[in-house]
């Protein structure tokens, strides 16, 4: 065995910062490459469940990507879906059955099934989204 | 030519009232008065319309002749008394036919229903001073509600309306308060409307209508602040505090919330020291139990709410997306005013129940938030550790090269 | 260890003749003189271009072009991804620099007169390669859809629309129709991701080429120099480690914001400005009055601009041409004026 000269500790120095470099460069990429638990946010599509799940003359909260929204199966069978968020204060919105529209119960604002306030403080209309309904099931499409 | 048509319409009642005798001779007045009306009309919805002087006043605007112009046989009406004055505009605004001809969606009620009004069951009475259509709306420079300039926009209301309200002097012979105004402008709905410049909130008129103007009843109030916290006075109603509140004929809300003077309610109004249940209840009451428990129930989806925005806050100036975050802090703020709103139920169990969600939303968003800083942390010591690295392999590589170029 | 190296440069060898080529490397010899400093630039200006394509193409992984999904899967990455803030930053700072050294690397090129013969299409390759940085700059800054990428391209593409005759035409090419829309956010995606990366690295190539081939600037009448090989490339890797950390210190310390999502009906947000390689332009036109006698001061601004940048893109032409006492004052001038313009419109427009 022949002495550890100071080239090779020189070469065990430099292998020692190359490794290093290497490790703390592809261990990020790595665990950047492994796709995070949690699906990207705000999809373009939400199946928000099957036509059966939603009597007529009724309503359901989902989230859609961060929002909340309200589909609404109204009293005619027909589907809805508009963001929940009062314009007026941000509280969420419901539907009355007997009345036939969207209300807010925070200040009494009304918006008909299409998102247009109608009455009370909101000053904008809730945004419309698409509804899809294909093959027993609901889809909420967000408007082009 | 559809421009030209369009610039002709325009100028047209311009053109006309400018041709009219009325106009060239009280514009041409000495009097300052009979100048300052000829200016002030032509901005009135009215002139706008095509109307001018003769269509209220009578006479004849194209006769030069004084004599001839203003003669009362004629037509010529001159200034009506002030007591004539909404029978003077009635002429025309109580006329479906008429009207429609201008504004077909313009009510044609007001001469009506001020006739209902406190105002106006006075003057019928004979009191001279009450309010007629002129002391709200002007005289000659009357615009529509819609527009900002109008003296009964939505934003110009309180003044309007205080102009006599909260007039000492005026209101003496009527022995009514005069400190609404200035209760108004200082509560939560005032400062909604004068300060953030939100025009759904409401204004005298919203409560107390406006041609037919008179206090609210008892029974009416609940109607009338329920029109827009619906939920509250559902929740009044079937509490256990409504049979009581109608027997003793209690103001629905302004028992506890005043009437111009609204705040926004803190739970200071359920304290078991300076509370409005002491109005009624005694302090060792089990009814002030129910509500200490209540409000410790709002205090504290309140002051987690206000320590997850605090997190969040501390977290984003450190530069970290808190936007997931935000969402669940939204959602608290959401159960922390549905609690408030609970508290009209009365029932402690109901406002625990949402204000429980609420609690439950903001320590989420406050974990969020925490461990977005601890992330940032981590990052600091990830970065100092690939400095580290990077540092010894350019030391390396120094060496290296000094061992290379001393040997060549 | 060292059995198994020269075994495998002994596989290669026989192969590719490698040997051949690392002893030409040694005999490339680097001049050493007070400005050999510069001669750094042009290499970190490839390590930077490396880092971008490699940190793109990581980012490429999560990006989804689309108005309504660009925005989204940005912050996804910034805030959902593991190391996702990382990566993004690094490319966003990464690019900054990576101009900047161009920048540096062609000012000393120009003032070291290293443009001239032979190196006039060395020069020339280097001119395209800028421009198409900037290409990068300006296409990839729109990419996270955010507010300000908007408002920037909507007042960047509407330069394009004041070119005379073909201005509507090229607008509506630009944009993909006649606003800033998601076709717009399409095709400077394809741009910054599939046609700008090609034509870089083809032009790339012929410029490390060209380099090779001639071998560098004033190398034969420098009293001293070293070996390319190992001394010269052992600095170069030594200062490339210390940009790269240099940019993860600036990733980490300052993440590259995202701001608010664009929005079409919003209105622009107060003191809106481009890019700092793009404020000298936009100093200048901004300058300019509304009209020069009946043409339009901005037509005439970008006629100017256009002007000088092919003034300066041919300067081993022009400089070939002057008679021999006066090409060094020429140069001086053009060199130092050039730049200490650069540098003014820059700071105007940045505190203007």
């Amino acid at each position: 065995m022949r002495d550890f000269t100071r080239k090779d500790f020189l070469n065990l120095f430099l292998g020692g910062g190359a490794l290093g470099l290497v490790a703390s460069t592809v261990y990020p990429v790595l665990r950047y490459l492994l796709p995070p638990e949690q699906v990207e946010a705000e999809p373009d599509a939400l199946k928000v469940g099957a036509v059966k799940d939603f009597a007529v003359g009724t309503s359901k909260i989902v989230k859609f990507g961060p929002k909340p929204i309200i589909v609404i199966r109204d009293v005619k069978g027909n589907f809805h879906a508009l963001t929940a968020t009062c314009t007026h204060l941000d509280c969420i919105v419901q539907y009355s059955k007997d009345a036939d529209l969207v209300w807010c119960a925070c200040h009494g604002g009304k918006y008909d099934l299409s998102g247009k306030n109608i009455s009370g403080p909101p000053p904008r209309p809730l945004t419309q989204l698409d509804v899809r309904v294909a093959g027993g099931d609901v889809t909420v499409v967000k408007t082009a | 030519m559809k421009r030209l048509l369009m610039a002709l319409l325009i100028a047209w009642p311009a053109a006309a009232f400018a041709q009219s005798q009325c106009v060239k001779c009280h514009a041409a007045s000495d009097d300052a008065k009979q100048k300052a009306i000829v200016k002030s009309f032509a901005s009135d919805i009215h002139r706008e319309k095509g109307l001018s002087c003769h269509s209220c006043h009578g006479g004849d605007p194209a006769k030069s002749d004084m004599g001839e112009a203003m003669n009362p046989e004629a037509g010529f009406t001159g200034v009506p008394s002030r007591a004539d004055i909404p029978k003077f505009c009635g002429k025309c605004h109580s006329q479906p036919s008429f009207m429609k001809k201008y504004n077909p969606s313009l009510p044609v009620d007001q001469e009506l229903k001020y006739s209902t009004s406190v105002h106006g069951q006075k003057r019928k009475a004979g009191d001279d001073k009450v309010a007629v259509c002129s002391d709200c709306h002007t005289a000659h420079a009357i615009r529509p509600a819609k527009d900002p300039v109008s003296s009964v926009y939505a934003k110009n209301i309180p003044q309007t309306c205080g102009r006599c309200h909260a007039d000492a002097k005026l209101m003496a012979p009527y022995k009514i308060p005069t400190d609404q105004l200035a209760k108004y402008t200082r509560s939560v709905h005032g400062k909604a409307l004068l300060e953030k410049g939100d025009s759904a909130a409401p204004v005298c008129n919203t409560c107390h209508g406006n041609h037919g103007a008179v206090p609210p009843g008892v029974a009416d109030i609940s109607q009338v602040c329920g029109m827009c916290h619906v939920n509250n006075a559902e929740f009044f109603k079937s509490s256990p505090m409504a049979e009581p509140w109608a027997k003793r004929k209690f103001h629905l809300c302004a028992t506890c919330h005043t009437a111009h003077d609204i705040q926004h309610p803190t739970t200071q109004l359920l304290s078991s020291e300076n509370g409005v249940c002491l109005k009624c209840h005694r302090p060792e009451s089990k009814q002030l139990q129910v509500a200490t428990g209540i409000k410790s129930e709002l205090e504290l989806v309140e002051s987690s709410y206000a320590g997850a925005e605090k997190a969040i806050l501390a977290a984003e100036e450190k530069g970290m997306d808190m936007a997931e975050a935000r969402d669940l802090w939204g959602a608290a703020r959401m159960s922390m005013y549905q609690a408030r709103t609970t508290v009209h139920t009365f029932r402690a169990q109901d406002v625990a129940k949402i204000a429980d969600q609420g609690i439950a939303s903001a320590r989420k968003a406050a974990q969020a938030a925490l461990d977005a800083v601890t992330d940032f942390r981590n990052r600091r010591v990830g970065l100092g550790v690939a400095t580290l690295f990077i540092s010894l392999l350019v030391l390396a590589l120094y060496l290296k090269m000094r061992d290379i170029e001393s040997g060549s | 260890m060292n059995e198994l190296g020269t075994a495998l440069l002994d596989w290669l060898d026989e192969r590719l003749d490698i040997r051949r080529g690392i002893e030409w490397a040694t005999h490339k010899q680097v001049p050493i003189h007070r400005w050999s400093v510069f001669y750094y630039a042009g290499g970190v200006c490839l390590f930077l271009f490396l880092l971008q394509l490699a940190s793109g193409i990581l980012l490429l992984m999560y990006y989804r072009v689309g108005a309504d999904s660009s925005y989204e899967s940005v912050r996804y990455i910034s805030s959902k991804v593991a190391f996702g803030w990382l990566i993004r930053s690094i490319h966003s700072w990464g690019a900054n620099i990576m101009i900047f050294c161009v920048f540096v690397h062609m000012f000393s090129v120009f003032l070291m007169k290293a443009f001239r013969k032979p190196r006039e299409l060395t020069w020339v390759t280097g001119c395209v390669l800028l421009g198409l940085c900037m290409a990068f700059g300006f296409s990839g800054y729109l990419l996270p859809w955010n507010e300000l990428a908007y408002f920037a391209t909507n007042v960047g593409t509407d330069i394009i629309g004041q070119v005379p005759v073909a201005g509507h035409w090229l607008l509506k090419l630009v944009r993909g129709g006649n606003d800033v829309t998601g076709a717009t956010l399409s095709r400077f995606f394809g741009l910054h991701v599939a046609i700008l990366p090609a034509l870089l690295s083809l032009t790339i190539g012929a410029h490390l080429t060209f380099v090779q081939v001639q071998g560098m600037a004033h190398a034969d009448e420098s009293p001293k120099t070293m070996p390319f090989f190992p001394n010269f490339f052992l600095r170069d890797v030594m200062l490339w480690l210390v940009v790269l950390n240099a940019v993860a210190v600036l990733a980490v310390f300052f993440p590259w914001e995202l701001g608010k999502k664009a929005e079409a009906l919003a209105s622009a947000p107060a003191g809106i400005k481009p890019e700092w390689y793009f404020l000298s332009q936009y100093q200048f036109l901004k300058l300019l009055p509304g009209k020069v006698l009946f043409i339009p001061g901005e037509l005439l601004g970008i006629i100017a601009l256009n002007a000088a940048g092919l003034f300066w893109l041919l300067t081993p032409f022009w400089d070939a041409v002057v008679p021999q006492e006066k090409k060094e004052a020429a140069v001086r001038l053009v060199g130092w004026g050039g730049l200490a313009a650069l540098l003014a419109m820059t700071i105007w427009g940045r505190f203007s």
